[in-house]
């Protein structure tokens, strides 16, 4: 009985010891903190190949969900070299449904070699949808230390899919 | 003073500290066991919280709070939200009100003593802390029950690794918006004590085991969790209705309590429950209301004018608070902020999906309510009086009407919401909003209703008009449930409802009518460790797959929620079968307790992918593991 209330006493006066500690009353302990702020677009990356995918559906949603669901799928690139805090944008666009979609990656020492950029996905509801077929754009471009520059992109055929 | 004479008297004050706590622990929980079903459900929604809005009809009650702690009653400036026009905000004399104000005012505790701690440490680690004192005062809970020390000593050093993680992966939470933390946490107690009566009601109506089976079922079989810290009345009407039925009970048999010596003690609590919650809902308390005195007049075993001055003294006592609030804001003390003339939309919150006209505007004073009230005597106060009631039994008869007018929006209300337009969110036109099936499918079982009526019919004598504790609780969680369902069928489907929201208050009374049918309550009793197998096995391995599933064939959140609508579907429909056969011997009964389970783990799963991912609300959530949980799950 004693070294269980020995158990609950100690982690109670931890628990309380630690708290107190990262208050005003124990000045210089941060015991939480904002990640640091990253500084984007900086450094250089090289992209030796991308490789975009050929088909983009735009998909009656699954188990009965209204819409239409937007599904591209990621594009795969691989990187020769990589410094700093690049980004590379994935970026898909109907013209004739006035339909924008960019995603940002942000590149860090982590990276590795190879890199799959996804698209953050998007539904259209079913009155915006009146054709089998649209004409898309795939691109990706990156934004490092040395600018902006479009690295590829293509042209893909949205197939509505009921 | 002696050395003796010191250690005496400590003696004596450490012992009647633990006769206090006994006492306590005994009023607010009933026992050791609804401690811990407290303790439980506290660590849950804990885990689930996320310190953001949801809908922003919480930040009304933000605003108001926010009001309120600066000494005044009127919203004095948009600190959450940037704008005073947020749902149920009302002006009256060219001042702009909250709504909900009990909620507003009995959040203030909670306020003063975040800011306290907000002073002295950091807000997160401080809410960390809170929490894994919370856990470890569950595992003490816990080995006490099973009586094992290891319990103790492996849980409390889990509850340190836990604290330990938490504290590593901590970021600072902005002590500005203490407010909005103030309204979730009282919320969050609110709604723990929606299974702790669950437990309370059936361990006394049943047994302990199966009131700790029902407060399972309610805690992880709906999206109370989900609830729970979202500043809406929805967990606080469950938890005064759960409350009704367990002091109804409590009225009909002898007391046995510490504190309370008399039966009718406890039918007075339950009109001032009743009383005390019109100061947060009006048009609900109105509904709870008249459900209760027309379950508890007629069935009373005595109706003396002494116990009816006492019930009735106690029921406008606890109407004062409300009264009051009202005076001050309405200038009348029977027109609430909020209780709406002419089409009396009860739910607020723009679900003026039926005849509300135009009268949920803030101003439009122009009913008799608001003039006659306080100045002419006698004919006022009735009038007054009466129209509510008038208006009540006019929605439910217009409730009523919505099942044969309207049979394609209750369907998508009570069974399948799928890609129906009225279920859509009125933001971005997902399929966001469960049916009441889909949400909580252990509610299919509810079909064990229709054998356990044929047999009882075929061997029916005479009711006796002095019914059993067990039985008027029963008939006013069934009367309730109507009551409710009726109020608010007529307005479904509306946006924003996730979980069928404004039906909530049916899932913990159902949960409880659910227990008291025979063939449930014999599965239960019988193979309660196939049930809690079931339970587990479907969050642990079920969520899982669940997870899979999702980031495999999902592409959104739409798509999302209806897959947990399908599944929860595929569970409710076996389970209803089973439930129409009404038999639970044997197999029978294992495949019932099962079945029971899958359904109760199903909504966990649910409610937790939605925490987690699907309305992660920019990873806000209290506790830093499970923000980085959210951080590190990318489903669609």
């Amino acid at each position: 009985m004693d070294v269980t209330r020995g158990v609950v006493v100690a982690v109670t006066l931890v628990i309380v010891g630690v708290t107190l500690l990262s208050g005003p009353l124990v000045p210089g302990v941060t015991l939480a903190s904002e990640p640091e702020p990253l500084t984007l677009e900086t450094g250089t990356v090289t992209v030796s190949d991308v490789q975009l995918p050929a088909n983009v559906t735009l998909e009656k949603g699954a188990y009965g969900a209204a819409n239409y669901y937007l599904d591209v799928p990621p594009a795969t690139v691989r990187l020769s070299s990589l410094d700093g805090n690049p980004t590379l944008v994935y970026r898909f666009a109907i013209d004739e449904l006035g339909y924008t979609r960019t995603t940002n990656h942000f590149l860090n020492d982590d990276t590795g070699e190879t890199y799959e950029l996804t698209l953050a996905s998007d539904t259209f509801q079913a009155g915006e949808i009146n054709s089998e077929r649209y004409d898309g754009t795939l691109s990706v471009s990156k934004r490092d230390g040395e600018g902006h520059a479009e690295i590829a992109s293509r042209n893909v055929t949205v197939t509505v899919v009921e | 003073m002696s050395v003796d004479a010191v250690a005496v008297e400590l003696r004596e004050r450490s012992t009647a500290v633990a006769s206090a706590r006994r006492t306590a622990v005994s009023v607010l929980f009933g026992d050791r066991l609804g401690l811990t079903v407290f303790l439980a459900a506290v660590c849950l929604f804990g885990l689930v919280w996320r310190t953001t809005f949801l809908i922003n009809d919480s930040v009304t009650l933000a605003n108001g709070l926010y009001s309120l702690s600066n000494g005044q009653v009127a919203l004095l400036e948009p600190a959450y939200g940037g704008t005073l026009n947020t749902p149920g905000v009302n002006s009256y004399r060219g001042q702009e009100f909250a709504r909900n104000y009990g909620v507003i005012v009995l959040s203030l505790p909670y306020l003063l003593a975040l800011q306290g701690l907000a002073a002295v440490v950091e807000l997160r680690i401080a809410l960390v802390a809170l929490w894994s004192l919370a856990l470890l005062a569950l595992v003490v809970q816990c080995a006490r029950v099973v009586d094992s020390d290891e319990v103790i000593v492996g849980g409390g050093l889990a509850v340190l690794g836990l604290f330990g993680l938490n504290v590593a992966l901590a970021r600072p939470l902005d002590p500005t918006a203490a407010h909005l933390y103030a309204l979730q946490l009282f919320h969050l107690t609110v709604a723990a004590f929606v299974p702790v009566f669950c437990y309370r009601l059936l361990a006394l109506a049943e047994t302990r085991r199966l009131g700790l089976l029902a407060a399972v079922a309610v805690t992880a079989g709906t999206p109370l969790a989900f609830w729970a810290s979202v500043p809406k009345r929805h967990v606080v009407t469950a938890a005064v209705a759960m409350g009704v039925a367990y002091c109804l009970y409590r009225s009909r048999r002898d007391a046995d309590g510490p504190v309370v010596s008399r039966p009718r003690t406890f039918r007075a609590l339950a009109y001032a429950l009743v009383g005390l919650y019109a100061w947060v809902h009006a048009p609900e308390a109105l509904l709870l209301c008249v459900t209760l005195a027309l379950v508890d007049v007629p069935t009373a075993p005595e109706n003396s004018p002494r116990t009816l001055a006492v019930v009735g003294g106690a029921f406008l006592l606890s109407l004062v608070p409300f009264v009051l609030t009202n005076v001050a804001i309405t200038g009348s003390p029977v027109k609430p902020p909020r209780l709406l003339s002419g089409g009396y939309s009860a739910g607020g919150d723009a679900a003026v999906g039926g005849g509300s006209g135009g009268g949920s505007g803030g101003g439009s004073t122009s009913d008799s309510v608001g003039v006659l009230a306080p100045l002419q005597p006698l004919l006022g106060i009735v009038e007054s009086g009466a129209r509510p009631l008038l208006l009540l039994v006019n929605e439910l008869l217009v409730g009523f009407r919505a099942f044969r007018a309207e049979p394609a929006d209750v369907y998508h209300t009570f069974v399948r919401s799928g890609s129906a337009q009225s279920t859509l969110s009125d933001t971005d036109a997902e399929s966001v909003n469960l049916s009441l099936l889909e949400s909580v499918p252990l509610l299919a079982a509810m079909a064990a209703a229709v054998p356990a009526l044929v047999r009882r019919r075929s061997s029916l004598s005479i009711p006796d008009r002095h019914l059993g504790p067990g039985r008027v609780a029963d008939l006013f969680a069934a009367t309730t449930v109507l009551g409710i369902v009726l109020l608010y069928t007529s307005r479904l489907p509306t946006h924003a409802q996730v979980t069928a929201r404004y039906l909530f208050p049916v899932f913990p009374l159902g949960v409880y009518l659910l227990v008291r049918l025979p063939p449930i309550r014999d599965a239960l009793r019988a193979h309660w460790r196939a049930y809690l197998w079931a339970v587990s096995g479907t969050v642990l391995v079920g969520g899982q797959l669940a997870l899979v599933a999702v980031a495999l064939t999902v592409n959104g959140i739409g798509e999302a929620f209806q897959f947990h609508a399908l599944v929860g579907l595929g569970t409710a429909l076996p389970l209803g079968v089973w439930s129409l056969r009404g038999r639970s011997e044997g197999t029978a009964g294992r495949i019932g307790a099962a079945l029971l389970g899958l359904a109760t783990g199903v909504t966990l799963v649910f409610v937790l992918l939605t925490s987690i991912e699907y309305y992660a609300l920019g990873d806000s959530h209290a506790l830093p593991m499970m923000r980085a949980l959210g951080e590190l799950l990318a489903l669609y």
